[in-house]
């Protein structure tokens, strides 16, 4: 395999290290031993740090994980009966709080929390062989994290199914509005305009864009988005009006530079988009996102989507 | 809030409709939302995040609730599944309501629930009593911080996490850095935002609930005797402000550096041990749901769900491990915290402990 290759040079203060993080995660009492742990341990390194890591590298990273919740849902994959035991007591209940934070609603709920428990215990077969989904925790946040981002996940996958059949259907029997729609896009929005905004958008680091986006696009709170970023709020509502005033900024700099006045620049931006007649928001999800045909939550690269047929 | 240009938005709405880097997996997305996950991988978790409004769905979902709040009616929008939301809200706040009650019933429910496993009910009245008093002459005791604290921060209108450390032989070495760090506190937790009044209530709810990590012991295990004891250091050893968020545990370290708990407002106490810590413990920091612990000999852990977890963090700089004992530690925010050592050296962090300076 091509990854064993810094695995094999690891000098003896790895394997230390990784014989008291295997007696510090208490895997041997779920019949995990050290070889199997520390073969967990280089395939989640082999898949999350860059090739040709250093041993003190590894090292570190292997610091960073959970060993503990690590050996407990390996064990749990691998069938062991008191990995199961203290898993069910830890987080059996906690599974159906989890899912009545995220669905809401306690039928709901109960269908989430059943729905991942058996993904988790390995009730759904594929091709005979029971796939466990605890075999792919690998310790990088808690488990009980990794339990609700699963939960999340499948929640967010159910949901999207229900609406893309619901969408589908009405692109079928509105298609030709559809196309009309598009075409009427353009000649509204100077591209110049439209170019500029992309440029300055382009331009901002990743957590800015993530703040416009959740607060824009999501609705979401000052308190929620500084909560995720670990800020305080007030953090979160300066970042958002120096945000709105240098891409008005960046924008007009940008059109001027393409050959606009400031004037027109100024006047370009407060064109309403919504003279159009339908909602640009709706027409951009379903069924004109590149996500159709996108398996859920794996990593794959996103496919384009093709324009016939449903997925 | 000014609005953006609509095209602004327009163009932001278009970028999201398809990310360009392939969706992080669970454990990515736990760590990020868990603040886990080191710089690098963090930027390229928001990178895809800001392109993608389902992993951002995804990652709020996946967020730990601080209480039950109140559910917030959505517009209709074409991603939100569609639920009778203001049936739910009504049923989850007359739960809360029915559940917890007023703060004083509160402190109850959360006693009569961790009883059962272990004490007789008799037992428990007198617990109960002498937590109420140590909590009394704890507040008594901290009203003289909390009005330098109101000194300093005369704006403040908001709540304060408890944090607090007190060594009984250090004491004097320490006396400025209290209300250094309640300051630190107050203007971190500084805007209670938008939480409406029931998520205090319902952190009740959620407390009464919580199951005991195993690393827990519940102060008093089969006995009262224990738990009397510990609530009778308490005035020695708690400082509270009077303005607390109830929605965090309160924490303390007693004078023989035993770490504990409190999830009833200081009612009842938990001796938390850090699975694999021998060494004594000096200093204790909290923010939010975040808490960092320091003791002898360089040790430092962090724990990111109020003290369900544990994780050891190695400050290393310039290729030295911290290895002297942890006498302080602030932090202002998730991020950003200092610690200082029984050698006065001060020791930084700007991303929530991956990397530290040395001043």
């Amino acid at each position: 395999m091509k990854k064993s290759s810094f695995i094999n040079n690891s000098p003896d203060t790895l394997e230390q290290a990784v014989r008291g993080l295997h007696s510090a995660s208490g895997g041997e009492k779920f019949g995990l031993d050290f070889e199997q742990f520390r073969v967990i341990l280089e395939r989640i390194a082999a898949k999350y740090l860059p090739l040709g890591s250093t041993a003190a590298a590894i090292c570190d990273f292997y610091h960073t994980l959970r060993i503990e919740e690590l050996a407990l849902a390996r064990a749990c994959a691998a069938g062991n009966e008191a990995a199961w035991d203290t898993f069910l007591s830890r987080y059996r209940e906690k599974l159906y709080d989890m899912a009545l934070h995220i669905a809401k609603e306690s039928s709901a709920a109960r269908d989430l929390a059943e729905s991942v428990y058996a993904d988790l215990y390995g009730i759904s077969q594929r091709g005979g062989e029971r796939v466990c989904k605890l075999v792919s925790y690998a310790g990088r946040g808690s488990l009980e994290g990794w339990l609700r981002t699963v939960m999340a996940q499948e929640f967010v996958n159910r949901y999207r199914k229900q609406r893309r059949l619901v969408s589908l259907d009405e692109e079928n029997a509105e298609g030709v509005q559809f196309a009309a729609v598009e075409a009427e896009r353009s000649p509204s929005i100077d591209p110049r305009l439209e170019a500029s905004v992309g440029v300055a958008l382009s331009a901002l680091p990743a957590e800015d864009r993530f703040v416009l986006a959740s607060y824009f696009l999501d609705d979401r709170t000052l308190a929620e988005i500084a909560r995720t970023l670990g800020v305080h709020e007030s953090t979160i509502s300066r970042k958002l009006d120096k945000l709105a005033k240098s891409l008005r900024k960046q924008t007009v700099a940008e059109m001027v530079r393409r050959g606009m006045s400031r004037q027109q620049a100024k006047e370009a931006l407060e064109v309403d988009v919504r003279e159009l007649t339908v909602n640009i928001r709706e027409h951009l999800v379903p069924g004109h996102t590149q996500e159709s045909e996108r398996q859920p939550f794996q990593e794959q690269e996103v496919k384009a989507r093709t324009s016939e047929g449903p997925a | 809030m000014k609005p953006l240009p609509k095209i602004v938005q327009w163009q932001l709405q278009e970028a999201t409709a398809g990310p360009a880097s392939p969706h992080p997996d669970a454990d990515l997305l736990a760590a990020f939302t868990e603040r886990s996950l080191p710089p690098v991988e963090r930027t390229a978790v928001l990178e895809h995040l800001s392109q993608c409004s389902e992993c951002r769905q995804v990652a709020a979902f996946a967020e730990a609730p601080i209480a039950l709040q109140a559910i917030k009616l959505h517009p209709a929008h074409s991603w939100r599944p569609i639920l009778a939301w203001s049936g739910v809200a009504a049923c989850v706040l007359a739960v809360a309501f029915l559940v917890s009650g007023p703060v004083n019933q509160r402190r109850e429910l959360a006693e009569t629930t961790r009883q059962s496993p272990f004490t007789a009910q008799k037992s428990s009245e007198t617990a109960r009593a002498s937590g109420v008093r140590a909590s009394q002459s704890a507040t008594d005791v901290s009203e003289a911080s909390s009005n330098r604290v109101r000194a300093n921060e005369p704006s403040s209108k908001k709540t304060v996490n408890v944090l607090q450390n007190r060594d009984a032989t250090s004491e004097v070495a320490r006396n400025s850095q209290p209300q250094a760090m309640q300051a630190q506190a107050v203007q971190t937790i500084a805007a209670d935002k938008d939480q409406p009044a029931s998520s205090g209530i319902a952190a009740g709810a959620v407390s009464a609930k919580r199951q005991i990590a195993p690393s827990e012991e519940p102060a008093g295990n089969s006995s009262t005797d224990m738990r009397e004891s510990f609530a009778a250091s308490l005035p020695n050893t708690t400082a509270a402000t009077s303005n607390i968020d109830d929605r965090y545990p309160r924490w303390t370290l007693n004078s023989d550096g035993t770490l504990l708990r409190s999830f009833d407002t200081g009612a009842s106490w938990q001796k938390i041990s850090i699975p694999g810590n021998a060494a004594l413990l000096h200093s204790i920091a909290t923010v939010g749901a975040d808490v960092w612990v320091g003791g002898a000999g360089g040790a430092l852990y962090h724990s990111t769900d109020e003290g369900g977890h544990w994780m050891q963090v190695n400050p290393a700089t310039g290729g030295k491990l911290l290895a002297d004992d942890v006498i302080s530690i602030e932090f202002a925010t998730a991020q950003r915290g200092k610690l200082v050592t029984s050698r006065q050296e001060v020791w930084t962090t700007a991303d929530g402990g991956q990397s530290w300076n040395k001043r």
